[in-house]
Order: structure tokens, then sequence, then C-alpha cells
């Protein structure tokens, strides 16, 4: 069976306006179906990698390919229906005035028919755990509650490609594993930033690490995860 | 005083950041009312309560509003909670004239001081109106709306983003503020306060540019048309009887 590219990132470089580097030397072939960790120091550009690779930042230098679409003003719409992400920081996520509209939202700009998209959100919504919460402001929920709507919101839409930036950062442990389950169970291309190395067994084939100078330092199997010295050198443990 | 400045602008920011929230889990008579039939009635009642000056007809939509609010299920104090600011606002604005000019009474012009009077009712009964939409109307509804009333579509999306940003901006200025006062150990004087409210209030603007590239950035990766789901339009009981009320209030408002 052939497998296709997922993604692919040639020589990418992001720089912000302020002149930080936010990720240079990035060379990646992301196949389908393929379960990624990205993982690195706080500043190690895991959240600038991530909106490069989902098509949300262009990069500076190089390219990014997704399905063999390069990431520019023409093909946004082709990029955005197969990509999937959840932001670090769901108060940047979330700005529908109830939960229900936050789920609702992205189907209603695929013009998905709203008795279909009620059905599934609805589906998410009690899988997730935030069934009762359907009418709040998202913005009057707990952390760990506000992560689980920005969830459900793209998973139920059931992304070819999924991007989770730190999806168990600052959670409790009931909701812990509960996103944990979902991640285990999604079956797309994965790609996951997080600095909890017990996480990445949990889902992931392949480790990527980012040094200091934020770079690739390594691009390969879960073994790295054994090699000490080189997690305390870039500044993980 | 310094203290008092800071709690009025805490008061203010979290009251403009609920102004524009809804609470419309509620059920009650508004909430079933087609959005569109419930835009152009309350728009009607509107134009009925600021186009007069006479004192009973702008009572006759204000109590219309009160029935509403009643059969709505919206509490008084609720209302009361999210009017008073615009209220102070234009009286403050208004009332100067009434110690202007003639004084027919001591230091008081009775003319202007009715008619402050009045200026204040008019825009209490122009906001209880507003909120009584707000208040029973999810916000993608009063934009789809906006839309199907053929609304050019730039104008409902600065207008959806104004909205996003005016949540955005209050909530960030209200951490701001609450931030400091878990961080501050004891009271502060009058320049401290000065230098503070400098430095906050730059670092206030680049957080809220900030945190709106970011939601910007969301918007993209979800999807940045202005689409959402309306329900098909009919007209039942609800719309029959908002209806009835609307043209009920309208023609007291023109026979009184
Ligand atoms: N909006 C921004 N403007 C300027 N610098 C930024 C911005 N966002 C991130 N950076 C910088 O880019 C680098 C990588 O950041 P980031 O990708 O957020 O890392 P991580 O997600 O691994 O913590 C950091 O040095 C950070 O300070
Ligand atoms: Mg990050």
């Amino acid at each position: 069976m052939k497998t296709d590219v997922a993604i692919e990132a040639k020589d990418v470089e992001y720089i912000y306006p302020d002149g930080t580097v936010g990720i240079s030397d990035v060379n990646l072939k992301i196949l389908e179906k393929e379960r990624i960790a990205i993982t690195g120091a706080n500043g190690s550009g895991k959240t600038t990698l991530l909106l490069l690779l989902s098509g949300l930042l262009k990069p500076h230098k190089g390219y990014v390919k997704v399905f063999g679409y390069e990431v520019n003003r023409k093909n946004t719409e082709q990029i955005r229906r197969s990509v999937g992400i959840v932001f670090q920081d769901p108060d940047d996520f979330l700005f529908n005035p109830t939960v229900r509209e936050e789920l609702l939202y992205t189907p209603a700009q695929l013009d998905m028919p709203y008795e279909e998209a009620i059905e599934v959100a609805e589906k998410y919504a009690k899988i997730f755990g935030i069934d009762k919460l359907l009418d709040k402001p998202p913005l009057r929920l707990s952390g760990g509650e506000k992560k689980k709507v920005a969830l459900a919101a793209v998973m139920m839409l059931k992304p070819k490609i999924l991007i989770l930036d730190e999806p168990t950062a600052n959670i409790d442990g009931k909701t812990r594993k509960r996103i944990v389950e979902m991640i285990e169970k999604f079956d797309g291309t994965l790609i996951i930033a997080t600095h909890e190395l017990d996480l990445i067994p949990k889902f992931a084939n392949r480790v990527i690490l980012l040094g200091m100078d934020r770079k690739m330092a390594v691009n390969g199997d879960l073994s790295i995860l054994d090699d000490k010295k080189l997690l305390e050198e870039v500044g993980i443990v | 005083m310094t203290d008092l400045i800071e709690k009025s602008i805490k008061e203010a920011s979290s009251y403009f950041q609920n102004f524009f929230s809804q609470e419309y889990f509620r059920e009650g008579f508004l909430q079933k009312v087609d959005v569109r039939i419930k835009l152009i009635g309350i728009f009607i009642l509107l134009l009925a309560s600021i186009s007069t000056f006479d004192f009973s007809k702008t009572f006759t939509i204000f109590f219309s509003a009160l029935v509403l609010a009643k059969l709505s299920n919206i509490r008084i104090k609720l209302l009361l909670s999210r009017i008073w600011l615009f209220t102070l606002f234009a009286f403050i604005i208004v009332i100067p004239r009434a110690f202007m000019g003639v004084k027919d009474f001591y230091f008081l012009n009775f003319g202007e001081f009715v008619y402050a009077i009045i200026f204040t009712f008019r825009v209490v009964t122009a906001i209880t109106l507003l909120q009584l939409l707000i208040l029973t109307t999810p916000f993608n509804q009063i934009l789809a709306a906006f839309k199907s009333f053929k609304i050019p579509q730039q104008f409902v999306f600065i207008l959806g983003l104004t909205y996003r940003y005016i949540h955005l901006m209050f909530s960030e200025l209200l951490r701001i503020l609450v931030a400091r006062e878990s961080r501050r150990i004891k009271k502060t004087g009058f320049v401290e306060v000065w230098r503070f409210g400098g430095k906050s209030l730059g670092s206030f603007f680049i957080r809220t540019f900030e945190k709106g590239e970011k939601v910007q950035l969301a918007m993209n990766a979800r999807g940045n048309d202005i689409k959402s789901y309306i329900k098909p339009f009919s007209f039942t009981q609800s719309e029959m009887l908002f209806t009835i009320f609307v043209l009920f209030a309208l023609t007291w408002w023109i026979m009184i």
C-alpha cells in the first residue's frame, strides 16, 4: 500500500516581527497516519512549528506543503479543511458566546446541515463530559473545561490531520485521562507538542526534539526518551 | 480617591464585559420569537421611544419593555445591573444644562431640568430594549439575522469582530487590574497609581493587540466566514403574539 505524505516541510524558517527566531532549519516529512510528538523546552519553538505545519503561519524561508498543497493564500481553504489545530491557550481559541455555538462554529463555516452538526456536537459534548455546559459562556469555565471544549470543537470534525499544542498542560488527573483516551482513539495523522515526557509513549511512534537553538535536534523513534543526557542538554528534564 | 478611581475602572470593565453577553438559556417568551421578527419589533419600539419628548409616550414603551422582560423571565435586578452605567453617563452629560441659562427656581432652570430627566429616561428605555434583545438572543443569531436582511457583509463582519474584541478588551483590562490587586501589599499613593496607570495602559494595549492577533489566528484556523445557523423562518404563535404586542404598544404610543 502506498502511503501519502501528509505534511512536508523544507528548509523552513520563521522569524517573529521583533526579530526573534521562532524556528529554523526544519526539514520534515510526515506520512499519513503517522503519530508524532514534538518536544522541547519552553521557548524551543514547538508552538511556532505547529502553526507552520498547520499552514496558519507562512514560513519566511522554505516551504510547507499539506497533502501536496503549498501553504499560500490560494490553497488556504483546501488546507484548512484537512487540518484541525487546537491552541495551547483555550482563551485564544474560544471566541463564541456559548459552548454550543463554539461547537457549531466550524460546522457552519463548512456548510454542514444543522441537524447533522447539532447531532455530532451533542455526541462529542457527551464524550468529553461537557454536555452540561452547552449554554455557558466559555470564558466562565474552568481551565480544564475550556480545554475540553476546544478539543471537542476540533475533534468532532474528524480532521485528516490533528495538531494539538500541549493538550494536557495544567490539567487535573481525571480530565487528563479522558483527553489521553480521546487522543489514543484518533486514527488520522496526529501531531502533538508536549513537554510531558510520560505522555509521548501513549500516542507517538516518532519524536521530534527541538533544541534551545530552535532547530530540530533529533528526529527519530522513542528511544531518545531514555537518553537522559540529551534530554538534560536541551532543558526538558 | 485613588482607590475610588481604580474601583470604578474595574466596575466599568466588568460592566462592559457583561453588557454584550447573553443569558438566553432561560426559557421565556422573547426567547421563542424568531430572531428576525424580534429584531424588527424591538427596532420599532426603539424608534418610538426615542422619537418623542413626551414623557408618557416614552413611558408606554418603557412599560412594554418591562412587560416583555417579565414574560421572558429576565430578572429586574439583572436588567438594572446592565443599564445603570449608561444611565449615569447620560444623566451626567445632560444635567449641567439644568444649571445654565435662566434660573427660575433658585439655581435651577426647571425646563432644562425636566428635559434632562426625560432625556435620561429615553436612554434608559432604549438600553432596556437593547438588553431585551441581547439577553434573549445568541449574538451569532443577531448577526445571521442582519445578514438575512441583506445588510452588507462587511458591516456584519465588522460588527462580529467588534463584539469579540470588546469582550476581549474588557476581560483583558479586568485581568490586569485583578492581577495587580492580588499582588499589592500596601495601600498605594496617588503618584504610584498614576505611574502604574501609564504602565498598565501600555501593557493593556499590547496585550489586547496580541490577544487580538491570536484570536484572528484561531478564526483563520476554525473558519473565517460569517456563517452561522439560523432557524428557518417560521411565523407561529410566539411570533404572532409578539407582533400583536408591538402593534398594541405602538397604537397606545400614537394615541396618548
Ligand atoms: N508573537 C511573538 N513575538 C515574538 N516572539 C515570539 C512570539 N511568539 C513566540 N516568540 C518567541 O519564539 C520562540 C519560540 O516560541 P514558541 O514557539 O512559543 O515556543 P514553545 O511553544 O516551545 O514554548 C521563543 O523564543 C519565543 O519567545
Ligand atoms: Mg508553546
